[in-house]
C-alpha cells in the first residue's frame, strides 16, 4: 500500500473504483505516512486520525453504492485558519490555542459533502503573517525538499504536507501570496482564484478584501478539481459572488493562439535560475502556439508598498476581536477592560502581529490616514485598472512565482526583506485576479516555480496553459 | 514624515510595547513606513462593483444554540461573558 | 448678558425587523440573557456580516419620510473602538456614504412653525449590554447587531421645548411607518443632545458638550435645561465651556463629565471590506415611497381643516392604528365631528396595548354617527349604541328600528311624560321654586329617565322650563 501516497486525486479516485483498494486503506496509508513524517517536518498542529476512520468507513458505503464524487475518500489537509466545528482551529497562535469553533467554513462543509477525508490542520505563519511559516506560535515546518529550508508561508503546513506525501491536496489561505510561494518552494501546483470564487465563510480573517482560499496539488488537473468542489454561491459571503467550473475542454492541451505576456519587473528581482525556468516556460509555450511577447506594467513598482499597508491596516481591524471575553486565551489579573484587552492582546500575540497590527494602526489614524490609507487605496485601484488594460490585449501573464528558491531555515531576520519576497505575488492579490504557481524544473534539487495570470473570472485559461506546460514537463 | 509616536498607536491597538521591545520596533517601522511613503497621491473615490437591493439577506431569524458560544468563553459568570469593571460607569 | 441656547441631535432608533442586521438571530426585547446570539454577533474568527434588505429598506423609508435624498450609492464603514460591549472591536455603522441626507421635519414652537434640518440618517449594528455586578461586569450580547437608524439634525433648536418636539415628531413619523416602535423606557429611541450656548445676536457657535443616552422625554428636557444654564453660567463668570461628553444623572438632574479625555476618540473609519457598496435605484426608492402611509404632519392638516381643534387632532393622529381606524369610519359617514367624538369618548379608553385596537367595524360607528346626526338618535343614546357595538356587532340603525331606540320629538308625549314627573316629585319642585338651579338639571334627568334617556335633550329641556313656569 506505499505506493498509494505517491499518486494524484485522480489516479487514487480511478483505483478507488477499480476497487484496487478500500478509502480506508488508502486513508490508513496516509495516516502512517504522517506518523513517520511529522517529526521530522512539523507540517501539522492537529491530526484527526479516529474522525477520519470514521470519514473514510462512510466514503467506502458511499462508493460501493456508485456516483460518488470525485473526492470521495480522499485524505486532505486545511490550513489551520479554516474553521472546523468541534476541531482545534488555532492560526497558529496561542491567542487561539485552545479555539475549538462553534460552526464549519463552508469550504470544509463542502469538502465534507464530498465525501474528502480530513486528516489534519496545517501549520501556518500566525495569523497568516509571515511568509516563511516560521511565525507560527508553536514551531516552524520544515520543507520536505530540504528540511533545513522552509516551506514557504502563511501556508507551509499544507504545502509541507502534500510535499511529503501525508495527503494528494490541501487547502491553503491567499492574501499576498501565502499559497502560490508555498507551492513555489514547494514543488506544488497552488492557485489563487479570483477573489470571490471561494466563500470566506469560516476563514479567519487577515485582510478581507485580499483573502482567498485555494488548492495546494501535485497535479493541475488535482487543483481545478478541488476549486470545482469548493467553489460555489454562498449565501454567507457577500463578497463571493462568482463560481468557478471546469469547461469540458480545458485539459485539452490546445492552446494555439492564446496570447501571453511575459512580465518583466523593475530591477530584474529573481535569481538567474528561476529567470531561465520562466524562460523556458516561455519557450514551451510559444513552441505549442501561444503567443508570448513582453511587457510591462509601471504601476506594479507600487504594489509592494501598497500592499503592506492596505493588509496591515485590514488586519488591524480584523484582529482587534481578540481580546479576552468571548473565546480564546485571556491574560489573568487586569482590573478594568482595557487592561485586560493590552494584557492578553501583548501577551498572546507574537511579534509578526504585533508588528502588523501597529502598522495598519498607524495607517489609518487621524493624521496620517491620506499619506498611507487612502495613497495605497488609490494605488490598488491604479494597479487593478493597469491589469484591465493589459488583459485586454493579452490573455495572460507570465512571470516568476517567487524571487529566490526557498531559503534556509532563521535566514531573513528583518521583515523588509522579508516582504521584499512576495514582489511577484502581491500584484495579483490587490486587482482580485486569478494567479497560479505551477513547478518548472529544479535548481539545485530545490523546485523553482513560474506563475501565470489572468483577467478576472477567467481562473479556467490558466489550468488550460498550466496543463500543458505540465505536459511537457512530464 | 511624522515620527512613529509607538505608545499612542500602541494605546489605540490595545496592545502594551516594552521598552526593550520599543527601539527594535521603532527602526522597523521607520524602515516600512519609509518603504510605504513612495506612493502617490491619492485619486477621489470612485464606484466599485455594487450591490443591488435584491442580493441582500431576507428578513428571517432563526434559533441558534449558545450552549456552545457561552462555552467558548474564557471567563463565564452564569450565562454571561465578563470583564473587569475599573472605569467602566454605566 | 442673554445666552442663546443652540442644540443639535443625534437620535439613534431600533428598527423593528424580526432579524439582525447582519444575521438571523431574533432581536425580541427582553430575552434571557445571551440566548439571542450566534457566531456572527459575538464576532467569532471568521464569521461575515449579511446586510438584512428590511433594514436598508427601513431606513430608506424613514428617510423618505423626513423628505432626505435617498443616495444611490452608500456604504457600510468600519468605526474602530474598543469596548467590552462591542464584540469584534469596530462597530459596522456608515461614515462617508449615508443612506439618507438633507431632509427635516417641522415641528411647532411658541413662534410658530419651524424646520429643523436632518443632516443625514444612516444605518449601523447596535452594541451590547454590560451590567455592573458584584465587581465584575457582565455583558449581554443580545442587543449586539440590532439594527439601528442615526438620525443627525443640524443645531437647528433653540429650547429644550423645541428639542422635545422634534423628539416626538420623529418618534410618531418613525412608529406611522412602523419601522421602529420607538419605546424609550425599552432602549428602541435614544437621543443625544449637543448643546452649546453663545451670546444672543451672536453669530458663532460656542463650544458644545454632548450629553449621551437620554431616553425620556423628560430627561430631554431637564437634561438641556441644566446643561445650558451650566454653560451660561460659566460664560459669564468669564470661563470657557469644555468640548466633552457628559451623563445626565437622573437623580439628581444635572449633568457629569463622561470622558475624561478632552481629545475626540480616533474611529479610524475605512470601508467594511466584506459588504460591497450598496446601490438604490430610482426604481427601487419610487417603490419604497409607495409603501409610505400618509404622515402625521399632512394628516393633521386635513383634520384641522375639518374643523378639529388641536387638542383633537393630536389626539386623533398621535397613533397610526386610530388615525387609520378614524379615517375609514369619515369616509363612511357624514358627520365627522360626531364620530370624532364617540371614538375618541368610547373607544380610545376601551382599547388596550400600545396602540389602537377596535374590534367594530369603522362603518359601523359612521352608521352611530350619522344616526345622531340626523337627529334619529340622542347623544346619549348614540353613546349607548357605539358601547354596545364593541361587545357584538349588529346594525346600528336595525336595531334602533327594532327596539324602538328612537329619539322622541313629540311634544305632546313629552309633555304628557313631564308633568307626570312633576306631579312625582312635587319635593323637588319645591327646591326649585326656592331657587336651588341644580334641581332643575335633576328634573329634567327625572325627566329623560322617564322616557329611557331617547328624549331630545333640546327639546326637553325647553319644555321642562316652560312648565316650570307655569
Amino acid at each position: 500500500m506505499n505506493g498509494l501516497i505517491f499518486q494524484d486525486i485522480h489516479a487514487l479516485a480511478a483505483g478507488l473504483r477499480r476497487k484496487d483498494f478500500s478509502a480506508l486503506e488508502l486513508v490508513r496509508a496516509h495516516i502512517d505516512r504522517i506518523r513517520s513524517c511529522e517529526d521530522t517536518i512539523s507540517a501539522l498542529i492537529t491530526r484527526t486520525e479516529e474522525l477520519a476512520l470514521s470519514r473514510a468507513a462512510a466514503a467506502d458505503a458511499r462508493l460501493a453504492g456508485g456516483d460518488a464524487p470525485l473526492l470521495c475518500g480522499i485524505p486532505f489537509v486545511l490550513k489551520d485558519n479554516i474553521c472546523t466545528e468541534g476541531i482545534p482551529t488555532t492560526c497558529a497562535s496561542r491567542m487561539l490555542a485552545d479555539y475549538i469553533p462553534p460552526y464549519s467554513a463552508t469550504v470544509y462543509a463542502r469538502l465534507q459533502a464530498a465525501g474528502a477525508v480530513l486528516l489534519g490542520k496545517g501549520n501556518m505563519d500566525e495569523f497568516s503573517m509571515g511568509s516563511s511559516t516560521e511565525n507560527s506560535a508553536f514551531y516552524p515546518t520544515r520543507n520536505p525538499l530540504d528540511i533545513s529550508r522552509v516551506p514557504g508561508g502563511s501556508s507551509g503546513g499544507p504545502a509541507a504536507a502534500v510535499a511529503a506525501y501525508e495527503v494528494p491536496f490541501a487547502l491553503g489561505s491567499d492574501t499576498g501570496g501565502s499559497i502560490r510561494q508555498p507551492a513555489a518552494f514547494c514543488g506544488l501546483v497552488g492557485m489563487k482564484p479570483t477573489y470571490g470564487t471561494v466563500s470566506r465563510h469560516g476563514l479567519v480573517a487577515f485582510a478581507s478584501s485580499l483573502d482567498q482560499i485555494g488548492p495546494l496539488t501535485r497535479t493541475v488537473q488535482d487543483n481545478a478539481a478541488v476549486l470545482s468542489c469548493i467553489s460555489a454561491p454562498d449565501g454567507r459571503d457577500a463578497t463571493a459572488n462568482r463560481t468557478f467550473a471546469a469547461a469540458k475542454d480545458l485539459f485539452s492541451g490546445d492552446i494555439r493562439g492564446i496570447s501571453v505576456g511575459l512580465l518583466r519587473f523593475p530591477g530584474d528581482a529573481a535569481d538567474p535560475a528561476i529567470r531561465a525556468a520562466v524562460e523556458s516556460v516561455a519557450a514551451v509555450l510559444a513552441d505549442r502556439g501561444a503567443q508570448v511577447r513582453e511587457v510591462r506594467l509601471p504601476a506594479l513598482s507600487d504594489a509592494l508598498p501598497a500592499y503592506y499597508i492596505l493588509s496591515s491596516a485590514e488586519a488591524s481591524a480584523n484582529l482587534a476581536r481578540y481580546d479576552g471575553v468571548r473565546y480564546g486565551a485571556r491574560a489573568e489579573g487586569a482590573a478594568s477592560p482595557d487592561e485586560l484587552f493590552c494584557s492578553t492582546r501583548s501577551t498572546y500575540f507574537g511579534p509578526e502581529v504585533r508588528r502588523r497590527i501597529l502598522l495598519g494602526t498607524y495607517a489609518l489614524s487621524a493624521g496620517h490616514r491620506d499619506a498611507f490609507y487612502l495613497r495605497a487605496q488609490s494605488a490598488a485601484r491604479r494597479i487593478r485598472a493597469a491589469f484591465a488594460e493589459i488583459f485586454a490585449t493579452c490573455d495572460c501573464l507570465l512571470c516568476p512565482t517567487t524571487p529566490t528558491v526557498a531559503f534556509p531555515a532563521g535566514e531573513k531576520s528583518d521583515p523588509v526583506s522579508m516582504y521584499r519576497g512576495d514582489l511577484f505575488t502581491v500584484p495579483a492579490s490587490l486587482a482580485g485576479i486569478p494567479a497560479l504557481s505551477l513547478p518548472c524544473g529544479t535548481a539545485d534539487g530545490l523546485p523553482v516555480a513560474a506563475q501565470l495570470m489572468a483577467a478576472e473570472g477567467n481562473d479556467g485559461l490558466l489550468y488550460r496553459l498550466a496543463a500543458a506546460i505540465e505536459e511537457v514537463r512530464i | 514624515m511624522a515620527p512613529f509616536d509607538i505608545d499612542s498607536i500602541a494605546g489605540l491597538a490595545r496592545l502594551t510595547v516594552s521598552d526593550g521591545e520599543k527601539a527594535a520596533l521603532a527602526e522597523d517601522m521607520a524602515a516600512i513606513l519609509a518603504f510605504a511613503a513612495t506612493l502617490p497621491e491619492a485619486d477621489p473615490y470612485t464606484e466599485e462593483a455594487a450591490l443591488p437591493l435584491s442580493a441582500l439577506r431576507e428578513d428571517e431569524a432563526a434559533d441558534s444554540d449558545p450552549a456552545p458560544l457561552l462555552c467558548a468563553a474564557p471567563k463565564l459568570r452564569e450565562d454571561a461573558f465578563t470583564v473587569p469593571s475599573g472605569g467602566i460607569s454605566l | 448678558m442673554n445666552f442663546e441656547t443652540v442644540i443639535g441631535l443625534e437620535i439613534h432608533a431600533e428598527l423593528a425587523t424580526k432579524s439582525k442586521i447582519f444575521c438571523s438571530c431574533r432581536t425580541d426585547f427582553g430575552a434571557p440573557r445571551n440566548s439571542q446570539v450566534c457566531p456572527v454577533c459575538l464576532g467569532h474568527p471568521g464569521t461575515l456580516p449579511r446586510l438584512n434588505r428590511k433594514v436598508v429598506e427601513y431606513a430608506a423609508m424613514a428617510g423618505l419620510a423626513t423628505g432626505c435624498r435617498i443616495a444611490e450609492f452608500s456604504r457600510m464603514d468600519r468605526k474602530n473602538y474598543f469596548y467590552p460591549d462591542l464584540p469584534k472591536a469596530y462597530q459596522i455603522s456608515q461614515d462617508a456614504h449615508p443612506l439618507c441626507l438633507d431632509g427635516g421635519l417641522t415641528i411647532d414652537t411658541e413662534d410658530g412653525e419651524k424646520f429643523v434640518r436632518v443632516e443625514r440618517i444612516h444605518i449601523e449594528e447596535d452594541a451590547g449590554k454590560l451590567i455592573h455586578a458584584q465587581g465584575e461586569t457582565l455583558a449581554d450580547y443580545n442587543r449586539c447587531g440590532v439594527p439601528l437608524i442615526e438620525v443627525v439634525t443640524a443645531p437647528d433648536m433653540r429650547s429644550a421645548a423645541e428639542a422635545r418636539a422634534f423628539v416626538s415628531e420623529l418618534r410618531t413619523t418613525l412608529r406611522y411607518l412602523g419601522v421602529s416602535d420607538c419605546r424609550m423606557q425599552e432602549g428602541s429611541l435614544r437621543c443625544d443632545v449637543n448643546i452649546s450656548v453663545r451670546p444672543a445676536g451672536s453669530a458663532k457657535l460656542g463650544e458644545r458638550t454632548e450629553i449621551k443616552n437620554l431616553n425620556s422625554f423628560q430627561f430631554i428636557e431637564k437634561a438641556i435645561e441644566y446643561e445650558s444654564r451650566r454653560q451660561a453660567d460659566i460664560l459669564t463668570a468669564g470661563g470657557t465651556v469644555r468640548r466633552e461628553t457628559r451623563r445626565f444623572d437622573e437623580q439628581t438632574g444635572t449633568t457629569h463629565t463622561l470622558r475624561e479625555k478632552e481629545t475626540a476618540a480616533d474611529y479610524r473609519f475605512f470601508p467594511e471590506p466584506d459588504i460591497p457598496p450598496l446601490r438604490l435605484t430610482p426604481a427601487d426608492i419610487e417603490a419604497l415611497a409607495a409603501r409610505l402611509p400618509e404622515l402625521p404632519a399632512a394628516r393633521r392638516k386635513r383634520y384641522a381643516a375639518l374643523g378639529f381643534p388641536p387638542a383633537d387632532v393630536h389626539i386623533l393622529t398621535e397613533d397610526r392604528a386610530l388615525s387609520d381606524y378614524f379615517d375609514r369610519a369619515l369616509a363612511a359617514g357624514q358627520h365627522p365631528k360626531i364620530t370624532a367624538n364617540l371614538l375618541l369618548s368610547e373607544y380610545l379608553r376601551l382599547s388596550e396595548g400600545e396602540s389602537f385596537v377596535c374590534p367594530v367595524a369603522p362603518e359601523r360607528l359612521a352608521a352611530v354617527a350619522d344616526l345622531a346626526g340626523e337627529g334619529t338618535v340622542n347623544a346619549s343614546t348614540a353613546k349607548k349604541l357605539a358601547a354596545r357595538l364593541w361587545e357584538g356587532d349588529f346594525d346600528p340603525a336595525e336595531t334602533v328600528r327594532r327596539e324602538g331606540l328612537g329619539q322622541i320629538c313629540d311634544e305632546a308625549a313629552l309633555l304628557e311624560g313631564i308633568r307626570a314627573v312633576f306631579c312625582e316629585n312635587a319635593a323637588l319642585i319645591s327646591q326649585i321654586r326656592a331657587g336651588k338651579a341644580a334641581a332643575v338639571k335633576a328634573l329634567v334627568g327625572k325627566c329623560m329617565g322617564r322616557f329611557g334617556g331617547r328624549a331630545e335633550p333640546r327639546l326637553l329641556n325647553r319644555l321642562v322650563e316652560e312648565e316650570l313656569k307655569k
